[in-house]
């Protein structure tokens, strides 16, 4: 039964190192071979937040990038922290987005706020070319755990907006504050 | 005589259990071969793989399970196979477990990336639990049976 069972074990740790071996050697040159194909490491924009380096990724397929994104070639996205986000918002020198899911949204937002759900970004887009690439911007979340704000700033960058930045307090440290809230959507 | 026919049933029971499983793997890694930059963003979604290796696993994964359902649909290595989908299946559990735990609203990425509320949840949970019982069953009746032949007459 021991005999059995070492044979056994020996088997399967044989078959799956062959198997695993085999699915990449598979899944790369089919990878290579796809105009969907990706970068074997994910490209990233390094973004500072809070004195820590968030890594936000691109997932654009390499067909579609002659070279990796430079971080250089980014228009920058840089945080604001509340004081200068309180500024801003009292002379109306910036478009507030929140990024959060649309149910928080209605439950309460910085005052005049648009919402704009990550996830919905993509169906977004025709509606962000209202807006002209250099209006100032400030993208937030719920606070500093979320990293959708910086996502979402990110994005804007590429595509051609001008002056992002998030707000890495993001609702919580606003509300905190006892600033301008609104609820409900937009009128 | 009465007994063959009852390991017959198990056996036939077993295999349609493992032809089920199969095709749940094959069709569940059409999508991801499809659309890697998507699925990549699904892996991402989850906050638990370093940024730079979730290209990698959305290049893999989507194969491995690929050949996973070949192999049980075929029956070839189904010892190793059923047991590397059962710890897949395993893995995959605690992942949307703990999304759920940590209050993440993601798509699941399980079966296919365009279906509408296919978000992380418990019915999830007892989706893969479900597989992960059928990959056990399937490791057993055929560890059973490997062993009963192996043994000397």
């Amino acid at each position: 039964m021991q005999g059995y069972m070492q044979e056994l074990s020996k088997k399967i740790v044989g078959r799956s190192a062959l198997l695993i071996g085999f699915c990449l050697l598979i899944a790369l040159t089919f990878n290579q071979l796809s105009p969907r194909g990706l970068h074997l490491i994910t490209t990233y924009y390094a973004v500072k937040s809070e004195g820590r380096l968030l890594k936000v990724p691109i997932f654009t397929p390499r067909a579609h990038r002659q070279t990796p994104p430079e971080l250089n070639n980014l228009n920058p996205v840089t945080e604001v922290s509340l004081e200068e986000v309180r500024r801003l918002h009292a002379e109306g020198l910036a478009l507030f987005i929140d990024t959060r899911p649309r149910a928080e949204y209605l439950r309460g937002h910085i005052a005049r706020a648009i919402s704009l759900p990550l996830e919905d970004f993509e169906q977004a887009v025709e509606a962000l070319a209202q807006i002209p690439p250099e209006r100032h911007i400030v993208t937030y979340c719920d606070g500093s755990e979320c990293s959708q704000s910086v996502e979402l700033a990110v994005k804007l960058s590429e595509r051609g907006f001008l002056d992002i930045a998030f707000f890495p307090g993001g609702w919580q440290a606003w509300a905190e504050a006892g600033l301008p809230v609104l609820t409900g959507a937009l009128p | 005589m009465k007994k063959i026919t009852r390991e017959q049933v198990l056996v036939g029971m077993t295999t349609a259990l493992r032809l089920l499983i199969g095709f749940l793997f094959l069709q569940a890694s059409f999508d991801k071969i499809l659309a890697p930059a998507k699925f990549a963003q699904v892996i991402y979604n989850y906050h638990v793989l370093p940024v730079e290796l979730v290209n990698l696993c959305a290049i893999f994964m989507p194969w491995f399970e690929a050949f996973i359902g070949i192999a049980l649909i075929f029956g070839i290595w189904v010892e190793t196979v059923s047991l590397l989908m059962s710890l897949l299946t395993a893995g995959f559990t605690v992942l949307i477990i703990s999304a759920i735990v940590r209050g993440l609203n993601i798509e699941c990425g399980c079966f296919s990336l365009d279906e509408q509320g296919s978000l992380v949840g418990w019915k999830r949970v007892v989706e893969d639990l479900f597989i992960l019982a059928a990959g056990l069953i399937i490791f057993i009746s055929n560890f059973r049976r490997q062993k009963t032949n192996a043994r000397p007459e």
